[in-house]
């Protein structure tokens, strides 16, 4: 792999950029790999880089419907924190901003992971105590988390306007100092160019239909270019995850919905870190300027990856609320990803019934953060055959068992 | 803002509804239990969902909906 | 460019505005840009990237370049009306964009291809962004936040028959055809007049009028017989329902609108724009679209130069240039990419003194302002043309952004080296050039058939009618050759609003990023303020070139709304107390009166936290609410919880399908204490359930969950329970509720004159009247104490809560809010759904298993309760904790351990100074707590540490002794 550098761009420079290779090969997919992993999105790629580079395991094959990152890794808005309810959550994602750190120098890519900082709202009694909770628990992981005055939030994003007619006003609000953003796309494409660098195939443009099974065992998978044998098969798909697990006989306790996000006109820079207002809208200014803003999911399954106007104006609504001064602001874009989401909201990253296939699912509107602490922790299983402490809590029979793990306590009035 | 074909109603904004997806079953038997609470099929084509007309008729609704297109089905 | 006015300006329409520090007159009304033309302003704007000077490229929304701010936002100068005053500048740039010190990053452009960031940036050890980002932001951005505040805006709601977007010749055709089947119709353009590109050629026809004459008296007539027609509207998207939403931006003071709009059927008639055409510094000032030159000169009276060049591909552009020349605009040479050129056209051309380089592409712009455009014919031959504008026509790019963001697909014509609709596509047909029918007739005939249709799909019976016959504009917009030349030298421009040239495109599609999505999110091609419209065919033209490919095969991004940008304040509904309207009860006011600090309780209910006395605080009057209530009598509103009345002869089966509590066996006038479970065993809901009668009970339930408890009920009998007849109603906001508790309740009650039924018990109900209304009276409460808990209609509240207080006030009386409250609950142990019962939680873990009657065959969450209770191990249970120092209230959501360094095992639920207790107490969430009693733990807090005993959860009268008594 050819380093990429400041130096390497002068030196292309005077050729015309004309040197630059391909970042990652087009190869055609062989007829067998040792692993195949389904879903070149951050998961899948992650998965792949870490299995070759941590487990020596190389003859590995991602594949994808569509192109590098182009689910929801493409799609989210790049808020990474680790500020959940359950401690076991907790660390797994306290062990991913560590890993978000190092990310740019280990994959020679630069990410452009910022820690800019995430504030929380905080505007009803019953999340100022959540927060405590979680306040404790994020400290007890080595994770800094305030929470601090109402002033103390306008200081830190001068835009919060505190002083109109509010329908709530801010009570208080957390301050998260490591959580970040980072360039989603980035991400995909330099897992794919360092796993493929490790021998990895990665593969697109090519749709998994089925996964074939041998007796209890997982023989490979029926691609649109043909079958194609592997001993271990990785679904990494978010949400297709139900209709591939399916094909192998198995159902999962997972739901797919659309989340929209949408993005301002660039602005020279006003926001300096993530402002989150919980349940209600959340914003950040990316490094082109324009805001990126996203709110909750809309309440109706679906795979459609288009939102419905409603829920943009409920969010909308908010953001002008809050800050009133973005109102003259103009919306450039909007779209939608399909979320898969667990029962009890935390993701699956398990073995199955069936013996050589692996998930590594329902990670909701939180996947992207997850990628290299996921990725990592799912290259372990697969290699190991044996799910690593971090993501333990994440096994699929913790249903079978009746012991789910609700991320989303205290407001969690699903049936 | 997506249309409800309520049957007592008529179409109807989607924000007076509540979509329950493939609703919540109601197990007898202790086998299989863990399967009826938790898994969805959740395939991504028609489907038959539970709509609750909240701020309508408050009747109980059976629906047909593609999953693919949100398109209601007759 | 010397861009001038072709009619003068009158002084009574001359005002002066200011631009980037210069006075310049302009014509009132007329846009920001062309007053820029007309005053020869050739740079306006500066690249994004590279800080390159910039003209005007485009016309009305379809403008990159030129983005001003003025104060009250970043617009486009081509949407800035000019007014008194109006002062404007370049974004972008400091401190103007003709002199723009951040041009020297222009110097690096080498440095910067396409995706150059991912590649650099990173130091040693890769964290070294953080030192760059910041500058990397400060260059980033276009505009700066407008200081003013937003200006108001409205929505409205509309239904119509036929929707017809665009009113050019096409979408007036439509409009006309459904008018005339006695459809209702809207007709929306973005505009500030009907007819399109009909505004800019006089030898287009429509039947014997001019065709701008017939578009305006089209639209009157339709406007006057019925018919809506919405100037400067522009639709900005189409969402699910077949809704489309505009913008309307009216002229005059009016506000801004945002029409969401239904319509049976809708045609898109949203036309096309031109395509630049790719050569060296084709961006350069004064090279600009060949129809913006047409639309200034022909609607704005403003020359582009004293001496143009026009480079076209395509035939219909000929016709363009002899009207440019007939506006009285001086075109020198046209340049034909193509070799063989109509005859037709070419005499028509050297007719008006227009020389023609047949067979010849453009090279490089020269200059800057451009001076002249060099050119190259088949065998290597170049000429240079001098000139003071370069007028590009490469095509014409349909708009078929509405058609798309549906999900209409899309197919890739040979002909047009464009896409367009295929077919009809969630109740909206394409017409028109946006369907790839641009020439007049062939638009008219497509509008009317299109309208007609429509009309048909919106029950009407098509009027028979036949398409109006235009005239002119017969020349084909086909170009027959690509927009992009194989081989681009300098920096040749495709997508000028995100500064991305040929070969950045080139770059990426060798690097791998060779899928139309890959390209753009690397290049960030059509990312930019314009989303691409200009840039999307070129950048998709050299991709195919580029992987040999077809560009049909290439294929598109996908279209996301908004079609133009659409200010946040538009969408947004009215905020402050309508954004979630609060809810109050009938004492509301009373509580507000009294000086209560309000609080937002569950269910969006306003509630009143605590009555501080003056000078009294937080804790002082908690402690004062208390008291009374433990020593006196305290009295509250408890009017939010919900409240249900469920009757018929199944009533009692339904209760016992629905609660995890037996209820059939309850005596009428009894009520009890009841929980509901998920069906995964969780507790949901708790509250108190009592009967009227046989066939009658009154149902409470928590305030929070008042709504979800309603639609579980509807559940049960609609879905699970079809067997069981009963009647159902919410009665929550029928009933206030107010509670009289404390050991001088009972006095109270009688000196307020108020019934009391002598022989109630405990959890007991009855009713009674007062003053002529019915009541009921039960013996609960949350407190712990002798209570009774008045029902009584919501607008009699008031007089009996006044007539309570002011009996009450010999014994002591006080008003109690949520915080006392909550004190109350903690030191009787009793749980609050949010706090212990935190949606994890089954019955068994809080305590209640009393509550619990598993012995009967089916009720909610039974199967789940069984299998909870069959491993009962590692468990979260409810439990009590002393503060190793009874002065210390444990902070809520401290984590629990067992000794310092372990894991979590849990954490306080709730916790304050009890003065019935004497100490602080708090409650517990710890697994297998029970267990664990009597044994000390440790409580990680958010700093430090403490330690507690584990107790049972319960630090007032044990027994319950005064609560009956």
């Amino acid at each position: 792999m050819r380093g990429y550098s400041i130096w390497a761009l002068a030196r292309n420079a005077l050729s015309g950029h004309s040197g630059w290779p391909r970042a990652w090969r087009s190869p055609a997919p062989r007829s067998s790999y040792d692993v195949v992993i389904v879903g070149a999105g951050g998961h899948g790629l992650a998965t792949a880089y870490y299995l070759a580079r941590r487990h020596g395991i190389r003859d590995v094959l991602v594949l994808d419907k569509g192109w590098v990152g182009g689910g929801n890794t493409g799609r989210n808005t790049v808020t990474i924190r680790a500020n959940y309810l359950r401690e076991e959550s907790i660390r797994f994602h306290a062990e991913g901003l560590r890993m978000w750190r190092e990310m740019s120098g280990e994959l020679g890519f630069n990410v452009m992971f910022s820690e800019r900082g995430q504030l929380d709202l905080i505007q009803t009694w019953a999340k100022l105590r959540d927060v405590k909770r979680r306040q404790v628990l994020l400290r007890l992981a080595g994770v800094p988390f305030d929470i601090v005055s109402p002033a103390a939030a306008k200081a830190l994003v001068p835009i919060l306007d505190l002083e109109g007619p509010k329908r709530l006003p801010v009570l208080a609000a957390t301050w998260h100092p490591t959580a970040g953003v980072a360039r989603h796309d980035a991400v995909a494409w330099g897992y794919a160019r360092a796993a493929d660098a490790l021998g990895v195939d990665i593969v697109q443009g090519c749709e998994v239909l089925s996964i074939r099974r041998d007796r209890g065992q997982v023989a490979g998978v029926e691609t649109a270019r043909g079958f194609i044998a592997a001993r271990k098969v990785a679904l990494a798909v978010s949400a297709h995850a139900g209709d591939l697990a399916r094909t192998a006989g198995l159902r999962l306790p997972v739901e797919t919905v659309p989340l929209q996000a949408f993005v301002s006109e660039p602005l020279k820079p006003m926001l300096d870190c993530v402002v989150n207002c919980p349940g209600q809208v959340y914003l950040s200014q990316s490094d082109k300027g324009e805001l990126v803003i996203g709110g909750g999911a809309d309440g109706v399954p679906s795979y459609v990856q288009r939102g419905d106007f409603a829920t943009v104006e409920r969010v909308v609504s908010s953001l002008v609320e809050l800050f009133p001064v973005l109102g003259r602001v103009r919306m450039l874009r909007q779209w939608a990803g399909a979320i898969d989401l667990c029962h009890d909201t935390s993701p699956i990253v398990s073995k199955t019934p069936v013996d050589g296939l692996y998930l590594d699912v329902g990670w909701g509107s939180g996947g992207f953060k997850a990628i290299p602490a996921g990725g990592a922790a799912f290259a372990d299983l697969i290699a190991n055959d044996m799910p690593a402490a971090a993501v333990a809590a994440f096994s699929l029979d913790r249903f079978a068992t009746g012991r789910p793990l609700y991320e989303t306590a205290g407001a969690s009035n699903r049936d | 803002m997506r249309l409800v074909p309520c049957p007592h109603c008529g179409p109807r904004e989607a924000g007076e509804f509540v979509c329950l997806g493939e609703g919540s079953t109601h197990p007898v038997h202790a086998d299989g239990l863990a399967d009826a609470l938790y898994t969805r099929t959740n395939a991504k084509g028609p489907a038959e969902e539970l709509w609750w007309h909240k701020f309508g008729c408050r009747r109980w609704l059976r629906l047909r909906r593609n999953s693919a297109s949100n398109e209601f089905l007759p | 460019m010397s861009g001038y006015r072709l009619s003068p300006l009158v002084p009574a329409e001359t005002v002066e505005i200011e631009f980037d520090g210069l006075r310049l007159p302009a014509r009132r009304g007329e846009s920001l840009a062309a007053a820029l033309m007309a005053n020869g302003i050739s740079t306006v704007a500066r690249s994004f990237k590279y800080h390159r000077p910039r003209g005007l490229l485009g016309f009305g929304s379809w403008e990159p370049n030129a983005a001003v701010e003025t104060g009250e936002g970043t617009e486009l100068a081509t949407n800035v009306r000019v007014t008194e005053g109006l002062r404007a500048r370049a974004a972008n740039c400091w401190p103007w964009a003709r002199f723009d010190v951040k041009s020297v990053l222009g110097a690096f452009g080498a440095l910067m291809p396409a995706g150059f960031y991912y590649k650099t940036f990173r130091g040693p050890g890769g964290r070294m962004w953080p030192l760059f980002e910041p500058a990397i932001r400060r260059a980033a951005g276009i505009g700066r936040l407008p200081a003013r505040a937003a200006p108001d805006t409205v929505k409205r709601n509309a239904h119509c028959d036929v929707l017809v977007v665009g009113a050019g010749a096409a979408g007036i055709a439509a409009a006309l055809a459904a008018h005339a089947s006695g459809a209702r119709v809207f007709l929306v353009e973005e505009g500030d007049a009907p007819g399109g590109r009909l505004l800019d050629r006089s030898d287009l026809r429509v039947g014997h009028e001019v065709g701008a004459v017939w578009a305006r008296r089209s639209a009157e007539e339709m406007t006057t017989s019925g018919a809506r027609v919405l100037l400067r509207t522009a639709a900005t998207g189409r969402y699910e329902g077949g809704l489309v939403v505009a913008y309307e931006r009216p002229a005059g003071d009016r506000p801004a609108c945002l029409w969401k709009i239904r319509a049976r059927a809708i045609v898109l008639a949203t036309g096309a724009i031109e395509r630049p055409l790719v050569f060296a510094d084709n961006d350069r000032p004064g090279v600009v679209l060949l129809a913006a030159a047409l639309a200034y000169a022909a609607r704005s009276r403003v020359a582009i130069g004293r001496h143009a060049v026009a480079v076209v591909n395509n035939d219909a552009a000929y016709e363009d240039v002899m009207a440019l020349v007939r506006e009285g605009v001086h075109v020198r040479h046209l340049v034909d990419m193509r070799g063989n050129p109509d005859a037709r056209l070419a005499a028509g051309l050297s007719g008006l003194g227009v020389e023609l380089h047949a067979g010849f592409a453009p090279v490089s712009a020269m200059g800057c302002p451009v001076y002249g455009l060099r050119i190259a014919g088949a065998g290597g031959a170049y000429r240079d043309l001098a000139c003071d504008a370069v007028l590009m026509s490469g095509g014409s790019t349909p708009l078929v952004h509405l058609h798309s963001h549906a999900g209409g697909r899309l197919r890739h014509s040979e002909e047009l080296h464009a896409f367009v609709p295929v077919g009809a596509h969630d109740g909206a047909r394409s017409a028109g050039a946006c369907n790839g029918r641009a020439e007049l007739a062939a638009a008219l005939a497509d509008g009317h058939a299109a309208g007609s249709l429509a009309a048909t799909e919106a029950g009407l019976v098509a009027h028979g009618g036949g398409a109006p016959v235009g005239s002119g504009g017969t020349a084909s917009v086909h170009p027959s050759a690509g927009a992009v030349p194989e081989v681009a030298r300098g920096k040749a421009f495709v997508d000028f609003a995100a500064d991305v040239t040929v070969a950045d495109l080139r770059l990426a599609a060798r690097e791998g990023y060779d899928s139309v999505e890959l390209l753009k999110r690397y290049t960030t091609t059509g990312m930019a303020v314009d989303q691409g419209r200009i840039a999307n065919l070129s950048a998709i033209e050299i991709l195919a070139q580029a992987r040999g490919a077809a560009p049909g095969d290439v294929g598109t991004t996908t279209y996301r709304p908004p079609f133009v940008p659409l200010p946040f304040v538009a969408i947004a509904d009215a905020g402050g107390a309508l954004l979630r309207p609060s809810r109050t009860t009938t004492l509301t006011a009373w509580h507000e009166a009294a000086g209560a600090v309000m609080y937002e309780s569950g269910a969006n209910w306003r509630r009143p936290g605590y009555y501080p006395r003056s000078g009294e605080g937080l804790e002082a009057a908690v402690r004062r609410e208390c008291r009374a209530v433990r020593q006196a009598v305290g009295i509250y509103d408890s009017s939010p919880l919900g409240k249900f009345e469920i009757s018929g002869p199944d009533a009692a089966a339904f209760l016992d399908f629905v609660y995890a509590t037996r209820l059939s066996d309850l005596a009428p006038g009894r009520g009890r204490y009841a929980l509901q479970l998920h069906e995964d065993g969780r507790l949901f809901d708790d509250g108190i359930v009592f009967r009227l009668a046989p066939d009658r009970y009154f149902v409470t339930t928590t305030t929070g969950n008042a709504d979800a408890c309603h639609q579980r009920f509807e559940y049960c009998r609609q879905v699970l329970r079809q067997d069981l007849s009963i009647g159902l109603l919410n009665v929550t906001e029928q009933w206030a509720d107010i509670v009289v508790c404390g050991p001088a309740a009972r006095q109270t009650i009688a000196d307020a004159g108020l019934p009391m039924p002598e022989r109630l018990a405990f959890l007991g109900m009855a009713t009674c009247r007062i003053a002529e209304r019915g009541v009921r009276v039960a013996r609960a409460g949350f407190t712990g104490e002798l209570s009774f808990e008045y029902f009584v209609p919501a607008n009699a509240a008031p007089e009996i809560w006044t007539r309570l207080l002011e009996a009450g006030r010999r014994h002591g009386i006080e008003p109690v809010g949520s915080e006392a409250n909550h004190v109350l609950r903690i030191e009787k142990g009793f749980i609050s759904v949010g706090h212990e019962a935190d949606g994890i939680c089954g019955p068994d873990d809080l305590g209640l298993s009393f509550a619990v009657h598993a012995d009967r065959p089916d009720f909610v969450g039974r199967q789940a309760l069984l299998r909870d209770r069959s491993s009962p191990h590692g468990r979260p249970q409810l439990v009590g904790l002393f503060a190793r120092d009874p002065g210390f209230v444990l902070p809520e959501g401290a984590a629990v351990l067992r000794t310092t360094g372990d894991r979590t095992r849990g954490y306080v639920t709730a916790s304050c100074h009890s003065e019935a207790a004497g100490r602080s107490v708090a409650l517990a969430l710890i697994e297998d707590g029970r267990s664990l009693s009597g044994q000390d733990v440790t409580l990680a807090l958010a700093d430090g540490t403490a330690g507690a005993r584990v107790v049972a959860p319960v630090f007032y009268d044990p027994r319950g002794e005064r609560q009956r008594g």
